[in-house]
């Protein structure tokens, strides 16, 4: 199910106008392309467990855990990096995604990491705690 | 006896299946009297009535219509896999239903039931 949670998180990104606007470079699953145009977020699924039911094996509770690495290439990107935090987290906070074949009941926001300056480039990261059930 | 895994458990109740549950129970119990007395040298005890009870966990808004079953008195059926020949099964009174909602889980429900029965019927 993880390719569809990422292509339902692409169509989520490509729906947000503001967001869209802003993260010029683009949003990437795993690895962005070499020679991208900043600012630009890559996403990637660190994790996921399950809560299993009784007397079948196929509906059990998925919780997946996704990374949301934001770079603004910029000297003075401080500024520019909190603006994006702040609307990825407008798109995607507490909203119910389409991912195809499964129901979701929760994106949830865990954990904003410590913005980082290295080698030029401000990083931000925001983790998820996404949870779905196969339909 | 084969070892069995309690993933393909169910729980029956009124004929109605309790769906997405996580774990059953079951506990029976037995009472005693204490006949000790003066001058033995080991404690002494008599059985006395015995009883069960059952619990069971699980997603909220299952089938049961809980308004209605609270208090219901009816066939409860704890299977350890799916299907009758392995299952405790027994009447009894559905005593309580709780249904939580939290912000970061989906909706969870617990019940239970105590035995009012004259026999109960192990797993084979």
């Amino acid at each position: 199910m993880i390719a569809q949670l990422a292509q339902s998180i692409m169509q989520k990104f490509n729906g947000s106008a503001n967001l869209k606007n802003e993260l010029v470079g683009g949003l990437y699953y795993q690895r962005a392309p070499y020679n991208i145009t900043s600012p630009y977020a890559v996403f990637n699924i660190t994790g996921q467990s399950r809560q299993e039911f009784m007397g079948s094996n196929k509906d059990a509770l998925l919780e997946t855990e996704m990374q949301v690495n934001i770079y603004v290439k910029d000297a003075d990107g401080g500024e520019k990096l909190a603006t994006l935090l702040r609307l990825f987290q407008d798109v995607f906070n507490w909203v119910t995604l389409a991912i195809s074949g499964y129901s979701n009941y929760k994106v949830q926001p865990d954990t904003i990491g410590p913005v980082l300056f290295i080698d030029e480039i401000w990083q931000g990261t925001i983790f998820y705690s996404i949870g779905t059930q196969k339909e | 006896m084969a070892t069995l895994h309690g993933k393909g458990g169910n729980v029956v109740f009124s004929g109605g299946e309790v769906t997405k549950i996580t774990n059953w129970t079951f506990t029976s119990t037995a009472e005693t009297a204490e006949t000790t007395a003066m001058g033995d040298a080991w404690a002494s005890q008599a059985n006395g009535m015995t009883d069960f009870s059952g619990t069971c966990e699980g997603i909220a808004m299952t089938i049961v219509d809980i308004p209605a079953d609270i208090g219901l008195e009816a066939t409860l059926e704890l299977e350890i896999v799916s299907g009758d020949a392995a299952e405790f099964n027994a009447n009894a009174i559905l005593t309580s239903i709780t249904e939580t909602a939290s912000v970061d889980d989906v909706g969870r429900l617990s019940m239970s039931w105590i035995g009012d029965t004259t026999s109960i019927t192990y797993p084979a």
